[in-house]
């Protein structure tokens, strides 16, 4: 039995090491795999003396330390409790404290997708982050609130105000407003189709805070998000610069798996843009980079972008070959989301096929899972539409395409626009001609080669201007993608953003 | 080639396969016919018969592509084809031989020798080698010996086995044991150990009914991932990352040990895991230990072991092995106070060590009346006093060093030398560290230099720390 006397000694002891090791962990911070080494020690034993003041004390200035490292991969339980016991010992006026330690609670939940629980902690979090006129934890809470409330409730307004809730309280603070707030509103803007507003955003962003002296990884971070945004706005060239050099930049830093993103995303920009060969060989790296860094799920979804390479190609049996790999790897891992993507992407190709009779279903349940005026419900409006069309259901059809025209409208659409008007041309032969060579020009503006192409067979056909065809040929021939010749004089080419 | 030629070197094609497989072991013997084709059926999940490989020895047959890459890997894994030079010869022999085959057939190229090469230098990284410094079993040659076969059985059936019975029996030593034979013998490309005290000890290292056990599933899914070397999103459903370990499970063959089911509630926890594992059709195997009996929450388990504790026969060479010198009926006696626990009688040697051989039969006669209650009572108490008669036989610092380890340096997975210096009440600790390891206290181990403890003695030094008089104290 341990008398009074000696636990004391051991729980001075215990204290002694917890300071002491709370001291060493600043020096580590930039080294996961040290600091995860260590932290498997400090965890053991760490309450030897819960109740003690400077135990307290400590135990929020370890919390301090490590609140930005990422110990809650393999350590969330521990990071989970090692937070509850704190809140349980923090004085009600300590406002910053009560913030910090709900907000981690909020982003332990955030990460296991349990919902409300995080939208509790963060609301809480966020009133006394007020309090504390924190800028620091201002913007962290609100970055997690928005997060919360985009992807875990599609609350984009609420999302919105909240930052600029946040930016205007940071303002009052004297305090510069940290780039990330304008990331995170930048991407509840996109996903209620703001593209140019949320465009404007990241360059004015970019412009103020990519500089040399940022470290190499804020740097990708932000050519990374400004990248994307970029491609959806159908500035490819630009794009393509931003996302590959973040991609490198990961790639150096040996951050594999978002390496492998950024690459993912490259070649989706690259497909978009029609660069069709360029894209096969990113996504073949990116597939390698997934494969050395053991990401299963990442993958599977290469595997079925590159399916929709191959269907711009015009080589739908291996474009069946990746999509039908995708889905029967989808089903293995479990991913009920990956399924129903892969499967609508199986029906378009059935679709231009010319066999829409099974497409319906899976296109429909795509459309039901965008539920905002962005480029993707958009887009999915316009498969549904041309695939009703193929049905024999005109008005349907009908009823769809005006949908997505008031998409348009509603939204700052660059890409978007250009499908509308192919899909018009589709439903309205008689007005073809006009709502062609309006798609054309706009394709021309943004470079996008495979809808060029297809308004350009299209009105070679109408017109009978064989200049158009050679001009699309030279391009189907430039893009890799002659195989579309096979399918007829003007096939329907892909509607794809 | 003249028909006489090509017989000559089908003949000498044959001796080579009957020469590499001489060179080779299964378990602790040499590699008969029989072993061998029971192999490469696991490997290839098919089932050959023992003749097939006469055959092929014989030069009656030549062994199909697939079934000579088998045979490739293992005898890469085996150290047996040390080079890729030596694995091109046999290459280029067998395409002169298997004339039905091109060279494209055989898959094994330098990147696959490699692969291999690399399997056998890592394969043990992760299994917990240290467990078996310490910690001979006697009596269990034949469990393993039974339960490797059946593992291996030509119809794939028996892809899990459960370890079951109460602590310091040496559950989790026949299951690193079961997995290290396993390993030796190159049918799998990593073995995994899932202790799951790291993921369901809470900071004061008490095991908790957590609510929210889904939570503790999620994390060992995430550090198991780690381990295996794969990538899993901490935002993915428990079902998706369940889907990725299956995968991974069903493409590369594999061991598991999922370590310390203590309880009911673990069991329930972690039968989302071993329900996936169980419905892959895989040559991957999972080994569970668990004092909770698995097959009620999960009857899919094939195969399961009571771990029981030794006979006095046995009990009497486990003391013999720590230096006990008495009589028979004396080692009997010690056998009829506190049974056949392996880790008991360890510690009872200190005793013996400290009292002499009469005074601790005296001691133990004497507890054993005193100690009322049931079996699992009488086992606490009995653990609870084998150490507190341990302890009170170190000198102070030692004492001081003992819970210093226990409580500070994760003594789970390990700790080195430096580690613990830091984490001590004094500096020089190697004295005392020798003291610990004579008392079977503390282990070594060579490979990684690192210190460890058993579970239950750990457990047993929080609980003093932590308990709750410790509470009370506070």
């Amino acid at each position: 039995m341990i008398s009074p006397h000696k636990r004391s000694q051991y729980q001075q002891h215990a204290l002694r090491i917890l300071q002491e090791q709370v001291q060493t962990f600043a020096s580590i911070q930039d080294n996961p795999q040290e600091l995860m080494d260590e932290l498997r020690y400090l965890f053991i034993g760490i309450d030897a003396c819960p109740h003690d003041a400077i135990f307290i004390e400590t135990r929020l200035q370890l919390i301090n330390i490590l609140k930005d490292m990422p110990v809650r991969y393999g350590m969330s339980d521990q990071w989970d409790d090692l937070t509850t016991y704190a809140l349980q010992t923090t004085p009600s006026d300590d406002a910053y404290h009560l913030g910090l330690l709900h907000w981690i609670k909020a982003k332990i939940a955030y990460d296991r997708v349990q919902r409300q629980k995080a939208r509790d902690w963060i609301s809480t979090a966020w009133g006394y982050a007020h309090q504390s006129k924190n800028p620091k934890l201002i913007g962290d809470i609100a970055q997690t609130f928005c997060s919360s409330l985009v992807y875990h409730f599609g609350e984009h307004e609420n999302a919105i105000d909240m930052i600029y809730q946040a930016k205007e309280a940071i303002s009052e603070l004297n305090t510069p407003v940290p780039y990330r707030l304008d990331i995170s509103l930048a991407d509840a803007l996109r996903r209620l189709g703001k593209i140019w507003q949320a465009r404007r955003i990241l360059e004015t962003m970019a412009e103020k805070w990519l500089t040399p002296h940022l470290p190499m990884r804020e740097q990708a971070i932000i050519l990374h998000n400004l990248g994307l945004m970029r491609w959806v706005d159908g500035a490819y060239a630009t794009a393509q610069s931003n996302l590959q050099t973040a991609a490198h930049i990961y790639e150096d830093l040996h951050e594999l798996a978002t390496a492998c993103g950024a690459y993912g995303d490259l070649g989706l920009c690259l497909w978009a843009w029609g660069k069709l060969q360029q894209a096969e060989t990113v996504y073949n790296k990116a597939i390698r980079l997934a494969q050395k860094a053991g990401d299963a799920q990442r993958e599977m979804k290469l595997h079925g972008n590159l399916g929709l390479v191959y269907m711009s190609k015009g080589r739908l049996d291996e474009a069946e070959t990746y999509i039908l790999a995708h889905i029967q790897r989808a089903e293995t891992l479990d991913s009920p989301r990956e399924v129903s993507r892969a499967r609508g992407n199986l029906a378009q190709l059935a679709m231009y096929r010319g066999n829409p009779h099974n497409s319906l279903p899976y296109l429909q349940e795509a459309l039901n899972a965008h539920q905002h005026p962005n480029e993707g419900r958009g887009n999915d409006l316009i498969l549904v539409c041309i695939c009703h069309l193929h049905l024999g259901n005109r008005d349907q059809a009908l009823n769809y395409l005006h949908e997505a025209y008031k998409t348009c409208d509603e939204g700052e659409h660059t890409i978007l626009p250009i499908l509308v008007y192919r899909a018009a041309a589709e439903c309205y032969p008689d007005q073809a001609e006009a709502h062609l060579t309006y798609a054309l020009s706009l394709a021309k503006q943004y470079d996008r080669r495979l809808d060029m192409v297809g308004c350009l067979l299209k009105l070679a056909q109408i017109c009978h201007n064989d200049d158009y065809r050679i001009q699309a040929h030279n391009l189907l021939q430039e893009m890799g993608a002659e195989a579309w010749l096979n399918y007829g004089e003007a096939p329907l080419l892909p509607l794809m953003i | 080639m003249p028909k006489e030629n090509y017989h000559q070197k089908r003949v000498a094609f044959g001796n080579t396969l009957r020469l590499l497989r001489d060179q080779a072991h299964y378990m602790d013997k040499r590699m008969s016919g029989d072993d061998l084709v029971r192999l490469i059926n696991h490997k290839l999940r098919i089932s050959l018969n023992r003749p097939d490989n006469s055959e092929w020895e014989t030069a009656k047959t030549i062994p199909p592509p697939p079934i000579f890459c088998a045979l490739l890997e293992i005898y890469t894994f085996q150290n047996i084809l040390k080079t890729w030079d030596a694995v091109q010869d046999l290459i280029t022999h067998y395409i002169e031989v298997a004339t039905d085959y091109t060279l494209k057939n055989v898959t094994f190229d330098e990147a696959t020798f490699n692969h291999w090469q690399a399997i056998r230098q890592a394969l043990f990284n992760h299994a917990p080698e240290h467990i078996l410094s310490d910690n001979t079993l006697y009596g269990v040659d034949a469990i393993l010996d039974i339960q490797s076969n059946a593992l291996l059985e030509k119809k794939h059936k028996n892809r899990a086995i459960s370890f079951e019975g109460e602590g310091g029996l040496g559950k989790t030593s026949l299951a690193v044991s079961l997995a290290i034979r396993l390993g030796q013998l190159g049918i799998f490309e990593g073995i995994y150990f899932m202790g799951l005290r790291h993921s369901y000890m809470n900071l004061q290292g008490i095991k908790e009914h957590s609510e929210e056990q889904i939570e503790t599933l999620d994390s060992a899914l995430l550090q198991l991932a780690s381990q295996i070397g794969i990538s899993i999103e901490q935002r993915l459903s428990q079902k998706e990352k369940l889907g990725i370990i299956a995968d991974y499970y069903h493409n590369h063959p594999i061991l598991i040990i999922l370590d310390n089911l203590e309880t009911q509630a673990d069991v329930i926890a972690y039968q989302p895991l071993i329900a996936k594992l169980l419905a892959v059709e895989s040559a991957s195997r999972l080994i569970i230990t668990s004092r909770y009996q698995t097959s009620l929450l999960i009857p899919a388990i094939p195969l399961t072991v009571t771990v029981d504790e030794l006979d006095k026969i046995n009990a009497h060479a486990t003391l013999r092995k720590y230096k006990f010198n008495g009589t028979q009926e004396q080692a009997f006696a010690i056998h009829n106070y506190i049974g056949g626990n392996p880790l008991a009688l360890r510690l009872t040697m200190n005793l013996v060590q400290v009292y002499n051989i009469a005074p601790t039969l005296q001691l133990l006669e004497k507890k054993k009346s005193d100690l009322q209650g049931n079996i699992y009572e009488f086992r606490e108490e009995l653990f609870k006093y084998l150490y507190e008669k341990t302890l009170e036989s170190l000198d102070e610092p030692i004492q001081d060093l003992f819970i210093c380890m226990g409580l500070f340096c994760a003594m789970e997975e390990g700790a080195t030398l430096d580690k613990i210096r830091k984490r001590a009440m004094q500096p020089n600790i190697e004295a005392g560290l020798k003291q610990l390891m004579d008392f079977h206290l503390v282990s070594f181990n060579q490979s990684d230099e690192k210190y460890t403890m058993h579970r239950l003695t750990i457990y047993y030094i929080r609980k003093e720390f932590f308990g709750k008089s410790a509470e009370d104290f506070s």
